[in-house]
């Protein structure tokens, strides 16, 4: 092949990158081709952020090489990265919402003089959106799109720059399975034209789309193979290390009596928008209620409808057969609703605070940690030392500052919490988001648990797999609507699919 | 082999000593500055501050003056301390001093009581007045959204046009007077002194114990707990119950109480009327003090001792050394800009790191 | 009431406005830059009164207008620049460092201009101020000639900032990166290009308007310095990108509101209307809390203003 005659178009030597103590990157190498895809597969925290900064010049690598068509470069800034042709898509994404799409792709890219020449510039973009079969309103404001074709914007930013090599990290967390397929697409065509591709994953069946494969455990290289050449078995073990059990174990049970029913809920998001359209469900005792659907479909202001943190327009929440419509936080707290949030330093966790502190955040005021208006820090101490012991969260004690948890800690604060005061229902939304399989196997684990004891539980993931092996019925979304309810058993990804995109079916249930 | 090497290290918490150790080298290297700009203003330093501890501490008396001129500091201090833990930027204690001072001397126009009786009450008004100015702020922060920081220094504007005006139409102010000033406060309505022969006042206990109070309320009770909780991550506290419309009217009108409370003590302690110019400056300086303070309670009672003594030294400076007594606040100023880039520098600690190679 | 409203008051009233308006508009368009720099800097107010300091000690030590003019235009700049090293580089509270500079501003310059008085033996010196420049014709224009057009030639580039401000901002490259700097700053950093570096360039910038709006109040409005001359206007900038929802032209708008009040107080107090002035004195503020009550627009907030910039 052309890779025999001609340097590769992007090279990796020996690369290692520490922070303080920390090892992100041990001795790194790998190659990538014109006209090929280069997946490198790792479990969070396994270092593959990192390397692809380095790639990008925004941390400068301790030790080792990077090769740009057998020449050696050295990143300072990612405007050399660029230089050379190299271009990223974060996984976050990094656009002004209040500016239009062309504003954004040109923001910061330094051709000539001070004028913008946006008409000029618009058709450049034209153009590659027409060569990639990629339609975008180029004058529509960033918050107006939705988010996969915001994942178009960041695209074609990159494609603007000249880049002949794309790094995309996680690029489908945010799409639907359609546009997922869509996206592969697009990188099949990227790949026709010679450009190159490095694409980070920790989902299989798309690893599976490359050329070759990387796999990262613990900032080193643990396997480099062609895709041909491997499977689906090899590359989880190779992976997490030791073989995994994805699925675990759901028993049967009949579900009880209704606990949470929601009816005719309508919620508008920050911007006065219809975020949650007409919803109404129920989940029973013993009974997981799975949410599937591509996250920016409403379910953040779902959730936060049924915490209370955000007033319904219309409909009812009610919570064994009580009326909550239009309650306060702590009407949920008090009525024994548990809440398991996406974003852990933002929603459930007061950083600066203590271990101990965390574990009491909105219980406070219960006899048990307070005498009247006075915290017992005695009784907090034991409850928070108890908390720690059982959910095995790793810190050096409980009066240590909660932010200098790991992500996977920090989620055993919350889950030791809520477990604690819920005594009906549990509300996760998205509760493994970047965790480690170890973790994730075992918030699965624990939340059977709680099924078992009776507790109805809405569980929301972007994870179809966490979706299914958890679920006793599935409630598809879109934009703010239920498309169809599931029982797990009847559910298949194809059609789970096509209703997140928003397109009804024919026999939805 | 072992290598050994130097790394800087963000540190999570500099801690209560470090603050001390941070606000120490502060305030000299302020000193320093401070030197600098009399010497460049042609006065001799050493003579300068000289004369400022001997005015500060030279005596008994002296110290009991730095006491005094202390806590009204301590409460708009502790005031300041309150909407900046919650993480309101109220800058509204200077208004909501005078505004303290003002209900209070509005009672003593057409009450006139029993010392027992209106020693309290007075005190009550001054905290109801500041309360109300803070409560102004929190409303139009709840109900219409507006900025606090706006809302707060334009109220502090307002409020002394709000004062002037009862002194030039003569309302507040007796025929024949010359200064912009409020007749004599009734002795009836005084802060007691504590015992015969000092000027140490009423409020000078009543600073101590709203500095403990507010100690215990902010870190041992469960109104404390949520207060931090919002300050800290206003998104995580609403989600675990704390209203946060609620929180910020509750933080505000405490903090202007607090602030109102100050008012008090200065004007029915030490100067037995309102003006302008005795009432001007104490919002800010306590803003600085809670700032260096750390915004910890027990460490505003320190800070304020110490802003209180150079309070009181600087009236001897004046006249011993015939410096401006805009030096005090110039130098407060200078201790808080310090305070701040010192607060940079104890972020960080270096640390060795063995590794073996 | 009536005699408030003649044509040759009203007139003089509307010339006032605009006159009055120069040194506010100024602030307002640089503290609009450092604001949508993603800076939320409060201490404009101190940066301006060091200005006018400035200004006002050099042009009577120097015996000149345009040695004192740039004294206060450095000065501006050297106070907005300590922030910028303060906030974006050592990432000191935003909050916090501008009260410090305001306070330090208001204590230095009463210190130094009481101490500097000694040495005139009391005697307040004054300066002689910046004429008017009438611009050729257009100033015979009947009515609109005198309000607009017999001014300070501040006062014209004052206005004319605006509009240069907003082709900065809508039109041109950078005016593009400062906008996204108070949105997204990462949506700049990972092109490579220096967050820091631009902010500095915003705060130059507002020191520069800052600077030259107090040397203009000492220099052309008045005849000397009077401490705390610059009386809540640094504030009032603030209130007014608040209330002109962070946009040029209502900005100017806004100005233009203040700008009337203070005229008309001072118009007010002239032919001593029965009010009491500190009520005159105080509309300004009142009408600032009655603006933020009345308008809730806050769509053009920068996202990430007051909020510094780490790459995670």
């Amino acid at each position: 092949m052309t890779a025999e005659q001609n340097p590769p178009r992007l090279e990796v030597h020996g690369l290692t990158k520490t922070f303080g103590p920390v090892i992100a990157n041990t001795d790194v190498s790998f190659n990538v081709a014109r006209g090929e895809i280069l997946c490198l597969l790792g479990e969070n925290g396994a270092g593959k952020s990192t390397l692809s900064s380095c790639l990008y010049g925004f941390y400068r690598p301790d030790k080792g090489q990077i090769l740009c068509d057998g020449m050696p470069v050295s990143f300072n800034s990612p405007r050399d990265a660029i230089a050379r042709g190299i271009g990223m898509v974060h996984q976050h994404f990094v656009l002004v919402p209040s500016m239009t799409v062309v504003e954004n792709i040109i923001l910061g890219t330094h051709d000539h003089g001070w004028a913008l020449n946006l008409e000029k510039k618009a058709r450049k973009i034209s153009d590659l959106c027409a060569r990639y079969d990629i339609s975008l309103d180029l004058n529509a404001k960033i918050w107006q799109l939705s988010v996969g074709e915001q994942q178009w914007v960041e695209i074609i930013k990159v494609l603007f720059l000249d880049a002949e090599v794309l790094i995309l990290d996680e690029p489908t967390a945010v799409l639907t399975p359609h546009e997922s397929k869509k996206l592969f697409a697009i990188l099949q065509k990227m790949t026709a034209d010679n450009l190159s591709i490095i694409l980070i994953s920790h989902k299989l069946e798309e690893v599976l789309q490359s050329d070759k494969i990387v796999v990262l455990r613990k900032g080193r290289i643990v396997g480099n193979v062609r895709t041909v050449d491997t499977t689906r078995s090899d590359l989880t073990s190779m992976m997490v290390g030791r073989p995994v059990m994805l699925r675990a174990e759901r028993t049967d049970i009949t579900p009880g009596a209704p606990v949470l029913q929601v009816s005719n809920l309508t919620v508008l998001n920050d911007k006065g928008q219809t975020a949650v359209n007409t919803m109404t469900f129920t989940v029973h005792e013993h009974e997981i209620l799975g949410i599937a659907g591509v996250s920016g479909n409403g379910q953040t202001e779902l959730f936060e409808a049924l915490i209370g943190v955000r007033d319904s327009q219309t409909g009812h929440i009610q919570l064994s057969g009580k009326d909550l419509t239009h309650h306060s936080p702590m009407d949920a707290i008090t009525n024994g609703i548990g809440y398991i949030p996406d974003d852990r330093f933002r929603a459930g966790l007061v950083g600066p605070f203590s271990v101990e502190d965390n574990t009491i955040l909105g219980i406070q005021k219960r006899a048990e940690f307070a005498d009247g208006p006075i915290l017992n820090r005695r009784r907090i101490r034991n409850f928070a030392r108890d908390a720690i012991d059982r959910f095995g969260i790793v810190t050096p004690g409980p009066q240590t500052r909660t932010d200098t948890l790991s992500g996977g800690n920090a989620q055993k604060v919350i889950l030791a919490r809520e477990f604690w005061s819920a005594t009906k229902c549990i509300l996760a939304n998205q509760p493994t988001r970047g965790l480690d399989v170890g973790i994730i196997e075992y918030v699965h684990q624990i939340l059977l648990e709680k099924r078992h004891k009776g507790f109805a539980i809405v569980l929301a993931s972007e994870e179809l797999e966490d979706i299914l092996a958890l679920s006793d019925r599935i409630a598809v979304v879109s934009k703010g609507q239920i498309m169809g309810v599931f029982h797990a058993d009847e559910a298949n990804i194809d059609q789970l699919g096509l209703l997140m995109a928003g397109q009804a079916l024919e026999n939805a249930a | 082999m072992t290598i050994s090497d130097y790394r800087i290290e963000k540190r999570t918490d500099v801690g209560a000593i470090g603050l001390f150790m941070q606000a120490l080298i502060a305030i000299t290297l302020a000193f320093v500055a401070s030197g600098l700009l009399l010497t460049i203003l042609g006065f001799d330093p050493v003579a300068a501050f000289d004369a400022l501890h001997k005015g500060a501490f030279g005596t008994w008396r002296n110290a009991q003056g730095s006491l005094i001129h202390a806590a009204p500091l301590a409460f708009t201090g502790v005031a300041a301390a309150v909407a900046f833990r919650a993480r309101i930027w109220s800058i509204g204690q200077e208004g909501q001093f005078f505004a303290g001072a003002m209900m209070a001397y509005f009672f003593t126009t057409f009450l006139n009581l029993p010392a027992l009786i209106m020693v309290p009450l007075v005190i009550l008004a001054g905290a109801l007045g500041g309360g109300l100015m803070g409560g102004l702020s929190g409303t139009l922060k709840t109900r219409f959204n507006v900025n606090v920081v706006v809302s707060t220094v334009m109220l502090n504007y307002i409020i002394v046009y709000l004062l002037s005006y009862l002194l030039t139409s003569r309302i507040w102010m007796a025929p024949g007077e010359y200064y912009l000033q409020t007749d004599r406060i009734p002795k009836n309505a005084r802060l007691p002194d504590l015992w015969p022969e000092t000027d140490l006042h009423l409020g000078v206990v009543l600073a101590v114990l709203t500095i403990i109070g507010l100690h215990f309320l902010i870190n041992h009770t469960t109104f404390g707990f949520s207060l931090r909780a919002f300050g800290d991550n206003a998104v995580a506290a609403h989600f675990k119950g704390v209203a946060p419309k609620r929180m910020t009217l509750i933080v505000l009108t405490l903090s202007g109480a607090l602030a109102g409370l100050g008012g008090v003590v200065q004007s029915f302690g030490v100067d037995f009327r309102l003006s302008q110019t005795f009432l001007y400056g104490h919002g800010s300086a306590g803003l600085i003090v809670a700032v260096i303070a750390g915004l910890r309670p027990l460490s505003i009672g320190l800070v304020a001792f110490l802003f209180g003594a150079l309070a009181k030294g600087g009236l001897f400076m004046q006249v011993m050394a015939d410096i401006s007594s805009a030096m005090i606040s110039t130098m407060q100023a200078i201790i808080l800009m310090f305070f701040l880039v010192t607060s940079v520098l104890f972020q960080y600690r270096l640390r060795r790191i063995s590794q073996d190679v | 009431m009536s005699e408030l409203f003649t044509q040759a008051i009203l007139i003089a009233m509307f010339a006032a406005t605009v006159r009055i308006a120069a040194p506010l508009l100024l602030v307002s368009i640089g503290e609009l830059v450092v604001q949508r720099a993603g800076i939320w800097f409060l201490g404009v107010e101190g940066s301006m009164l060091m200005a006018a300091f400035a200004a006002y000690f050099i042009s009577v030590a120097s015996d000149s207008l345009s040695i004192g003019l740039f004294a206060g235009i450095g000065m501006g700049i050297t106070v907005h620049l300590s922030m910028a090293v303060a906030t974006v580089t050592l990432k000191i509270n935003q909050f916090i460092t501008g009260l410090g500079i305001n306070l330090l501003a208001s204590g230095l310059t009463l210190l130094l201009y009481r101490e500097s008085l000694k040495r005139f033996n009391g005697e307040v010196p004054t300066v002689i101020p910046f004429e008017t420049v009438a611009l050729p014709g257009i100033s015979q224009i009947p009515i609109l000639g005198e309000i607009f057009f017999d001014q300070h030639i501040f006062t014209y580039l004052a206005f004319a900032m605006v509009g240069v401000v907003w082709a900065f901002l809508y039109r041109t490259r950078y005016g593009l990166e400062i906008r996204a700097l108070g949105e997204n700053p990462k949506a700049l950093d990972i092109k490579g290009l220096s967050v820091s570096g631009r902010q500095y360039a915003a705060l130059a910038f507002g020191g520069t308007m800052a600077g030259l709006a107090g040397a203009v109040l000492v220099l052309a409005l008045t005849d000397r310095f009077v401490p705390n001359m610059t009386n809540g206007r640094g504030w009032l900038a603030i209130v007014i990108i608040i209330a002109g929802n962070w946009k040029p032209l209502p900005i100017l708008v806004a100005v233009l509101v203040f700008a009337f009040l203070e005229a008309f107080q001072l118009q007010a107090q002239g032919i001593g209307l029965d009010i009491p002035y500190q009520l005159l004195l105080a509309l300004p503020y009142i009408g600032a809390i009655v603006a933020m009550i009345g308008l809730q627009l806050r769509s053009e907030q920068p996202a990430h203003l007051g909020v510094p910039y780490h790459r995670e």
